[in-house]
């Protein structure tokens, strides 16, 4: 008699997102050409005391009282920001701690930008499939606006700050609602969106903090924010679309097979730009930023969250997530709306 | 490239209205271009072939000039 194995398969799924944006909004000038391109109206701006892992604590509770979450729980913590508290310890270790999650929860911290989200869910579907965790939180913060020249117009209207928190879990269910996936990743474009002084290469310095004026009038220094925008379009144009299109023909689909598309909501005249590139119809195309700018790594999760309150992808819709930015890193996603 | 399809895509670029931008249209001085514009129009033209650069717009003052500067790329 041949004894029958069992092997333990777990699926994972998104069981919920909330996001927060700090109170303080700052107005983009109505009359600039510009703003009416770039689609974003106003941001929100963090405080001066108010840093990132202060607005993922926020986003994190609006998680817990809105799912009825009970934090032990909880066994792991991913948390992505560009903006930590410390270079050490991990903000997640502290994030732990403030929001009361146990000690048994695994944390770890990772620095990626615009693609972070997508990432983030790759990790978190691999720890629950593998058996390593039951119930994840995924957590993107940042506050870019803390390296922003106010000076510097080139990144100043596009930014702004906030967090979003997402519950991710072991599903019941024949199949995962998460992936597959895509990555990529070109670190020659590094230079193109960076915050070149403050790290131990270029430490801050006095010298670091001279401001310099470029060509089209904006301020900026070495411990500021600087954004190639040309060279942006230019990658997220060309490689992003280049990606959506090679997981689709790696997966022998199309985009009719999706039911809505959930793209890194870099600015709205750089999103029209993919959307009419890769034919995807209006009407299943997120565009959620007049209100917020970019948020980085979190603009994929509010978007999602938004579509989801205002009826735009209810249950069982398929969607699509392109994660792009700063690195130059990508990635391309599908996963079940539960 | 045809002249209305190249006429297009700029009204697109500089969020112009559908058919108001002739060969005679006057443009921006190429400082007060955005970063946006610029961009898409080098992305537009490297799609179709023609590698123009940044620094080739720079005396352009009407879009007809945006044209020679592809015929003479073509002729080259």
């Amino acid at each position: 008699m041949v004894a029958k194995v069992g092997v333990d398969v777990y699926h994972s799924g998104i069981k919920g997102i909330e996001y927060y944006l700090p109170e303080h909004e700052e107005q983009n000038d109505p009359i600039e050409r510009l703003t009416a391109k770039i689609g974003i109206n106003s941001r929100r701006i963090a405080m001066p005391n108010e840093f990132a892992s202060d607005l993922a604590c926020r986003a994190i509770d609006k998680l817990f009282r809105t799912l009825d979450i009970n934090p032990n729980e909880v066994d792991f913590l991913l948390y992505c920001t560009q903006s930590p508290d410390y270079f050490l310890p991990s903000t997640s270790c502290l994030i732990q701690n403030r929001v009361g999650l146990p000690t048994s929860c695994g944390a770890l911290d990772m620095n990626l930008g615009c693609s972070g989200f997508v990432y983030g869910l790759a990790l978190a579907k691999g720890l629950i499939e593998a058996g390593t965790a039951r119930n994840i939180i995924l957590v993107t913060s940042d506050t870019y606006s803390k390296f922003i020249n106010p000076r510097d117009k080139s990144v100043k209207v596009l930014f702004g700050d906030g967090a979003a928190a997402t519950l991710v879990s072991r599903m019941d269910g024949p199949n995962s609602h998460i992936g597959p996936f895509e990555f990529g990743t070109d670190g020659k474009g590094a230079e193109n969106l960076i915050v070149p002084a403050g790290g131990l290469r270029e430490p801050s310095t006095g010298e670091s903090a001279i401001e310099y004026e470029d060509e089209k009038g904006n301020i900026r220094s070495r411990a500021n924010l600087y954004m190639n925008g040309s060279e942006i379009y230019n990658f997220a144009i060309k490689e992003v679309s280049h990606c959506v299109q090679s997981f689709l023909d790696t997966h022998g689909e199309t985009i009719e097979d999706y039911d809505y598309f959930v793209f890194h909501q870099a600015n709205a005249y750089m999103l029209e730009a993919l959307r009419r590139k890769l034919c995807i119809p209006q009407e299943k195309f997120s565009v959620q930023l007049n209100d917020c700018g970019n948020t980085v790594s979190s603009s994929i999760p509010i978007a999602l969250c938004r579509e989801a309150e205002n009826g735009q992808i209810p249950h069982g819709s398929r969607i699509m997530l392109v994660g792009f930015g700063v690195g130059y890193s990508w990635a391309v996603c599908s996963i079940k709306w539960q | 490239m045809k002249l209305h399809e190249l006429a297009k895509e700029f009204e697109y670029i500089v969020q112009a209205e559908e058919g108001t931008v002739t060969v005679d249209t006057e443009l921006d001085s190429f400082a007060d271009w955005d970063s946006l514009a610029i961009a898409s129009l080098l992305v537009y033209f490297d799609e179709r072939g023609i590698g123009l650069r940044e620094a080739d717009f720079k005396n352009v003052r009407k879009f007809g000039d945006i044209v020679n500067l592809v015929e003479q790329y073509i002729e080259k």
